[in-house]
């Protein structure tokens, strides 16, 4: 069995905060990520999912080494990332690339497009000024942009089209992965689709994988092929897109995909509200995270002890007490139980 | 695009100061240090003088114009070279102090409050006490008291940008620390680094001719306008014109330089908005 | 020209409206005409540029200063033209006919003051009365739109709430004039989906309890097919399709309203292949005379490319759905 591209290990990261007001010196700890374990496969695309505060952005950095991890592994191509130095972590920057959201502040403004997406091969590679200008005709015309565009300045492209330069940018280096970040929810509507197509297409020119962060479940449903549910810090639910879509099981992926609004032509009404808000990350609840807003709430086993993450024998993880076991895992409760 | 330009502090910084920087020895009517003894303390053209002396003359029969013009020079000069200086290692520190933080950050800022804390001219007249005044000291402290602005606004623009997704890009690209600060977060502040430097023009004039003026800055017998004006002190009443027309020339020098800075910041700041 | 019923609460009619910027005067509202009924809920749906927030901040008359101006049209609401009032008067029809809610819950509010002062003031500025009185009305409204421990959280400020309570707090505050009609700007772009579902149902809730028309505006397709019984599809400052949501997504007419359906990924099913609509909106300030969205229409002739098309009602012959196409139902 082919190694996976991507491995992650009992990544945990916390940040201390002061808490207290101007004077005080006390500190509390944000738990942003929380023993994560997930692997990806080469080629295919998962999903991280989850609202503010539930650590998938972090855990997206932690992936491209911005920030360094508490605790945990991150293993690309079977090496733990933070060990490598020279030319495995020059290796590492070409082979692990990302695209983020925002268009207009993705591209240094005083930069030519040639520098912005001929960066990583001029940091890392020594070309010269020709294979450099053809590699970068290249990257562009992959992305739909012309080559002629390159002596241009990120202020004259539409947000589209800076998205596209940045993707430019990230597949110059032929990545075998690559992490992106929200990247098409600061574009228009109308050209998300060409984007996100794009994609699509790139994956399947370049045979990379994604770590897609999103929010929108439309999209994710349209781009990935495993979905990760963050709460928290912790993941609650892992497995395939169509699993988690058609059958989900921990209560919170139930609630999320009620939320997602479908274009429904004569649409039903049932729906699935949590109450309350997200609790803070200073403070988490304990024993399973979710508990305070869980609709489908035991008793006491809920509050004081965190649910295991069981995995059965199709990879559909979930960490729920719910499913306490993998053998016998609950039937997927019916449409009556949602309101 | 011409009209929006500020036309007339322009025309005015032209005439007052660059001019007759750049070109005194061949427009002055006078030698700015020769005496004439029998045309002392005449009064300017328009009250009692000559076309001769057109702003009038001092006590030992010095043209006062030519004097002007001459001490431009001076002006001109200890700007340039204090805020090129000044900016170099301001936006040096500010740029190390808001890219690595920490410890190099707090060190560097208590410079800088350490700086604006002490007051330059005491400063001017102690190193003065040892060394003489010279136009080197002149350098050194207004160097000293501008350095600070540079570095704090210049570590401020910074900080903001370091937490950029295009810098964030260039991390994931590979890119060292040095690079990213050259490549990536200086040319996106050079428009704030511009204007800092224009504002701070005014500053640095005064600066020189309050030194000049205590006998601390420029030495004699330079006819930098600090010391023009301090060479009326004492005629203040009787010969008004010896200090009246050095002390315009700071003035309007500085008031065009700050009206210039203030258009130049208005139209530089929609685009560094969109930074 | 929409059907002129008898419940509108707001008519707007051919309502043009201007940027003046330094290069010239932009239309960003191209003659849009519409209505509302009283508890009724209209979507405003389009992309950026397409004039959607500019309409509503003709209506409401908060257009940015002093370089958005209306230039033609009228707005009717409760038999008085607000175009034609002075600021004064207009400022009085805010708050007390017409409630606000922006996109942004964290600029929306004033972080100096305690969201219970700011509820007090705005029922100050609405309705009056010594503040004993209401401070309890204030608390009252804080409990309507459901936000938890609301005695509590009547001393707190706006720093110490998240998004979606804060928006809880600005809709209480638009509805503390009792107002007829609340437009509603992208309130819940900001927000979690969990915490939009919420807001959505608590709007809902509203409109049931009191009968408030709303005006709900956004890109987003699925806010639309929830929360909303009619909509218009605005493209390039015009209507280009309106009528009633199931409708309209069951029998889209126009080619922009076809595209945007069939472009967006859907929830609750999967595709390989997105429908991507060519090119991108285009700039207010290159608009020509004919279609606007003939550029990127693959059904675009030459008529379409020279003559703006009338609003026809839509081939399935349903009530109230119209469009502006001179080739409706073509596209699928």
């Amino acid at each position: 069995m082919t190694q996976p591209i991507l491995e992650i290990r009992n990544l945990t990261r916390h940040f201390e905060v002061a808490t207290g007001g101007m004077f005080s010196s006390k500190r509390g700890i944000v738990r942003a990520v929380e023993d994560v374990n997930m692997s990806l496969e080469r080629g295919q695309t998962t999903a991280l999912v989850g609202e503010s505060g539930c650590g998938k952005t972090t855990l997206a950095r932690m992936l491209l080494r911005l920030i360094e991890p508490t605790s945990g592994q991150v293993l690309v191509e079977g090496q733990d990332i933070s060990t490598l130095s020279g030319g495995a972590l020059r290796r590492f920057r070409m082979g692990v690339q990302a695209v983020f959201q925002d268009p207009w502040a993705s591209l240094s403004p005083r930069m030519r497009v040639f520098d912005i997406v001929a960066e990583t091969l001029v940091i890392n590679e020594r070309l010269t000024k020709g294979e450099l200008t053809r590699r970068v005709d290249e990257a562009l015309i992959s992305v739909g942009l012309r080559p002629d565009m390159a002596r241009l300045f990120p202020h004259e492209f539409s947000g589209g089209q800076r998205q596209r330069i940045a993707i430019a940018s990230a597949i110059i280096a032929r990545p075998s992965l690559i992490i992106l970040d929200e990247p098409v929810s600061a574009l228009d509507v109308s050209i998300r689709s060409q984007i996100m197509n794009l994609f699509k297409d790139i994956q399947a020119e370049y045979k990379c994988s994604y770590v897609i962060v999103a929010h929108d479940l439309g999209t994710t449903r349209f781009m990935a092929d495993r979905i990760a549910v963050m709460y928290l810090g912790r993941l609650v639910e892992e497995g395939q897109t169509e699993t988690i879509f058609e059958s989900p099981r921990h209560p919170y992926t139930r609630a999320l995909l009620s939320a997602a609004l479908p274009i429904r032509r004569g649409g039903e009404k049932a729906r699935m509200t949590l109450k309350g808000e997200v609790p803070s990350p200073l403070d988490p609840p304990g024993g399973c995270p979710f508990h305070p807003r869980c609709p489908q709430f035991i008793g006491d086993v809920c509050t004081t002890t965190l649910p295991p993450m069981l995995r059965d024998g199709q990879g559909h993880a979930v960490a729920c007490h719910l499913h306490p076991d993998t053998n016998r895992m609950a039937v997927v409760q019916t449409n009556k139980e949602m309101t | 695009m011409l009209s929006r330009l500020p036309l007339f502090p322009i025309a005015i910084l032209l005439i007052v100061l660059v001019i007759p920087a750049l070109f005194a020895d061949w427009i002055a009517p006078h030698d700015p240090y020769k005496s004439n003894l029998r045309a002392r303390l005449e009064p300017p053209v328009f009250f009692g003088g000559t076309w001769e002396y057109a702003l009038g003359t001092d006590r030992l029969g010095r043209d006062i114009l030519s004097r002007i013009m001459h001490g431009a020079r001076y002006a001109l000069g200890i700007s340039m070279i204090g805020i090129v200086l000044g900016a170099l290692v301001g936006t040096a520190l500010g740029l190390i102090s808001g890219y690595l933080r920490g410890w190099v950050d707090i060190l560097i800022m208590r410079v800088v409050d350490i700086t604006f804390a002490l007051p330059s001219i005491l400063l001017a007249l102690a190193l003065a006490a040892v060394s003489g005044p010279s136009f080197g000291l002149v350098v050194l402290v207004v160097v000293f008291v501008i350095w600070g602005f540079f570095a704090r606004q210049v570590r401020a623009e910074t900080l903001s940008l370091r937490e950029r997704d295009f810098v964030a890009r260039a991390r994931v690209a590979g890119a060292s620390g040095t690079r990213i600060v050259l490549r990536y977060i200086l040319p996106n502040i050079a428009n704030t680094i511009i204007v800092l430097a224009t504002l701070q023009i005014g500053v640095v004039i005064l600066l020189e001719a309050t030194l000049s003026f205590l006998g601390i800055g420029i030495p004699r017998p330079a006819p930098a306008w600090g010391i023009l004006v301090a060479d009326g002190r004492q005629l203040i009443v009787s010969a008004w014109w010896i200090s009246l027309f050095p002390g315009l020339a700071i003035l309007l020098t500085v008031l065009s330089v700050n009206l210039i800075g203030d258009r130049l910041r208005d139209w530089l700041d929609p685009k560094l908005r969109q930074v | 020209m929409t059907e002129q019923t008898q419940d509108a609460i707001l008519r707007v009619e051919n309502l043009r409206t201007q940027l003046m910027l330094a290069s010239g005067a932009i239309d960003v509202v191209r003659g849009v005409s519409f209505s509302v009924n009283a508890g009724e809920t209209l979507g405003i749906v389009g992309e950026s540029g397409s004039g959607k927030s500019m309409t509503a901040l003709s209506v409401m008359r908060v257009l940015p200063r002093p370089i958005g101006r209306i230039a033609g049209g009228a707005i009717w609401l409760e038999g008085r033209n607000l175009v034609e009032l002075s600021d004064a008067e207009m400022t009085k029809v805010r708050g007390r006919q017409i409630g606000m809610i922006l996109q942004d819950p964290h600029t929306s509010l004033n972080p100096v003051f305690t969201v219970g002062d700011q509820l007090v003031e705005a029922l100050q500025l609405t309705t009056g009365g010594a503040r004993r009185g209401l401070v309890a009305r204030a608390i009252g409204l804080m409990k309507q739109v459901n936000v938890a421990d609301a005695e509590r959280r009547f001393h707190a400020y706006p720093h110490q709430m998240s998004g979606g309570m804060k928006q809880r707090v600005v809709g209480a505050i638009s509805l503390a004039g009792a107002p007829k009609v609340i437009i509603a700007d992208e309130p819940t772009t900001a927000l979690d989906v969990t915490i939009q579902l919420q807001y959505l149902q608590l709007l809902e809730d509203i409109q049931h309890d009191t009968g408030t028309a709303i005006v709900f505006i956004t890109h987003d397709l699925g806010i639309v097919s929830r929360l909303c019984h009619r909509l218009v599809v605005m493209y390039a400052g015009r209507i280009v399709e309106e009528g009633r949501v199931d409708t309209v997504f069951e029998s889209p007419a126009h080619p922009y309203t076809v595209a945007l359906l069939n472009s967006v990924p859907h929830v609750d099913r999967r595709v390989e292949r997105l429908y991507a609509i060519p090119g991108q909106p285009p700039a207010l300030s290159e608009i020509g005379s004919g279609c606007s969205f003939a550029p990127r229409c693959p059904l675009a002739d030459e008529q379409c490319r020279s003559q703006s098309p009338p609003t026809v009602p839509g081939p399935d012959g349903a009530t109230g759905h119209r469009v502006a196409c001179w080739k409706p139902g073509e596209a699928q």
